[in-house]
């Protein structure tokens, strides 16, 4: 406990200083910029491909990255019944570049979808993984920096959507014939 | 039940979202060539990818502008939750689909343009078999002169291809109106260069397997017949599916001196994304819902019969784009040597010659493959020396 404090007043630290600096963190923290990043490159991928092959194999991950989600998601608000952390900025004096978030701080949600998302995509593609991953530290790293999440939110983001994404990509080998079928089906419409 | 707190900034983001799923659709069409979903015109390739590749990161990045430029202040408030937001996104993505499909499909009917050609002499009508076709002759022969019948490619329903015009006279056109032959510039040319044409008219009935293979003996029949015709030096020439015919018809018609194939199917028609390389999407709808195309390439096996033409030289000449036609490599019973698919015009070049050569047509699709020059020149250069 003591050293995520600690590295969250590293990193909250560096808010306030810059009004550059803040407006850049305010971009890359809210709801609307990455995360939609983060959902238009699966939904890009579902049309890449320069063979059939290739764009089945994007399309089962587009479908891994879904089923994921819901998955995560679904541990989240369990786990959230059961475990509340409250935010940083309840009990300590932060510099604060966001609205108060009502939700448990614990596990980011922000985190869980970022990393689910991006480790969907890298177990199908590491280059297009890899770039999602970035994306979703920055994601991640911003929301320690704007005040809002303690540095292992984001780490317990990170395992639960990973979990997630690894759990129905490589121990759920039923979801690949459903897959399949979805994927024949929709080939019949001309949308895979 | 969901709650989008501010309706302003729930528009806001649904506007953003719809924009750049619309510019991510682009740049996914200009990276794969899918025609049926670009905005831009793909015979102009690749000076209108560069252009398709700036519109779709004008979408994206002007969206997110508009956005953040507008909503700054809302954004930092607390709105729509992680599913309010997955339910905009669903929706603007589902809808920017549509929007593509349709305008893309738009777009194209209005690119769409038969070019007619005039040969100054009116063709001649034939009966061949349960076909119609038409003879064009050289003006003005002193000797015989080699021929070649010419099959068009199977109709797409709608398409206006191979479908009766008003427009024009020469190789394609009657004087009561006549059709439209999906290969009339490549007739045009080799009535130039002094070779008779045959041009048959096949429609979807005329197309029906077995019947259909009656069509090119007795198209070889009519042509030997003619007194401008050297009988020894008869080709065939086919596309698409009339490519397969051609094959299929000439492994048993030994009269038949040289055969060219131009993108035949040879194997399963395609599914799916692959068709909207070429084709807006209602078109491929078509192309993909219609059952007798999709069982003549089983039944006429043309990659079963290719090989059964030689020692008599066969063409096969496909586009460097061609993702509907078949795999050349299959008939040559030679594994395909990029593992994408993809036609490359110096490794179709050094295939080991079995009597079948293959010619790759760099950046040419199935459908534009039998209006390109390059093309032409190709298959006259070919005929001249094989016919």
């Amino acid at each position: 406990m003591g050293m995520d404090w600690a590295l969250f007043q590293m990193a909250n630290g560096l808010a306030g200083r810059s009004p550059i600096l803040d407006a850049i963190i305010r971009w890359l923290m809210n709801d609307y910029a990455l995360s939609t990043v983060l959902v238009l490159v699966p939904f890009a991928l579902w049309f890449s491909g320069h063979s059939a092959a290739e764009r089945e194999r994007y399309q089962r991950a587009v479908f891994s990255t879904v089923t994921a989600l819901v998955l995560a998601n679904l541990f989240v608000k369990a786990l959230n019944l059961v475990y509340w952390r409250w935010r940083p900025f309840t009990f300590h004096e932060v510099t604060l570049l966001f609205y108060h978030p009502s939700d448990s701080s614990f596990p980011s949600n922000a985190a869980t979808v970022g990393f689910c998302i991006a480790t969907s995509i890298w177990l199908f593609d590491r280059k297009v993984g890899a770039i999602l991953y970035v994306v979703a530290a920055l994601f991640g790293l911003s929301r320690i920096i704007g005040g809002v999440h303690y540095p292992t939110d984001i780490l317990g983001g990170l395992v639960i959507g990973s979990v997630a994404a690894y759990w129905v990509s490589r121990k759920m080998p039923f979801l690949d014939r459903l897959w399949t079928r979805l994927i024949m089906w929709m080939r019949g419409l001309l949308l895979a | 039940m969901l709650y989008f707190v501010s309706a302003e900034l729930a528009l806001g983001y649904w506007l953003f979202a719809f924009l750049s799923a619309l510019g991510a659709l682009q740049w996914v069409a200009a990276r794969y060539c899918l025609g049926g979903l670009s905005f831009f015109d793909q015979s102009r390739w690749p000076q209108s990818r560069h252009w398709a590749y700036f519109f779709s990161v004008l979408l994206v990045v002007g969206s997110a502008a508009g956005f953040f430029g507008t909503q700054w202040e809302a954004i930092f408030a607390p709105g729509p939750a992680g599913s309010e937001l997955a339910v905009l996104f669903a929706t603007s993505a589902v809808c920017a689909l549509v929007v593509t499909v349709v305008v893309a499909a738009l777009l194209q009917r209005r690119r769409q343009a038969y070019t007619a050609l005039d040969v100054g002499t009116g063709g001649e009508p034939v009966a061949v078999g349960h076909a119609t076709g038409y003879v064009y002759a050289p003006a003005g022969f002193t000797t015989l002169a080699p021929a070649v019948c010419l099959l068009p490619a199977y109709p797409i329903h709608g398409t206006g291809r191979d479908k009766p015009s008003q427009a024009h006279n020469g190789p394609g056109s009657t004087a009561a109106g006549g059709w439209v032959h999906s290969m009339i510039p490549l007739a045009h040319r080799l009535v130039e260069e002094g070779v008779v044409v045959l041009l048959i008219h096949l429609d979807e009935q005329s197309y029906a397997y077995p019947a259909s293979l009656a069509i090119l003996p007795a198209a070889v029949a009519v042509l030997s017949k003619r007194p401008e015709v050297d009988a020894g030096r008869i080709g065939v020439m086919g596309e698409d599916l009339g490519g397969d015919l051609v094959i299929r018809a000439a492994s048993t018609a030994k009269e038949i001196k040289a055969v060219v194939a131009l993108a035949p199917i040879l194997s399963d028609v395609p599914a799916g994304l692959d068709l909207l390389r070429e084709m807006s999407y209602f078109r491929a709808l078509r192309w993909a819902r219609d059952r007798k195309r999709a069982n003549l390439p089983r039944e006429l096996n043309a990659a079963e019969y290719g090989l059964k033409i030689s020692p008599r030289p066969v063409l096969l000449v496909y586009g460097e784009h061609d993702r509907l036609g078949g795999d050349p490599w299959k008939l040559l019973r030679l594994p395909h040597p990029r593992e994408d698919g993809a036609f490359v015009p110096e490794e179709a070049a050094s295939t080991p010659a079995v009597g079948v050569e293959v010619r790759v047509i760099p950046g040419v699709g199935h459908f534009r493959l039998a209006e390109n020059p390059l093309a032409w020149q190709t298959i006259h250069d070919w005929l001249k020396e094989h016919l």
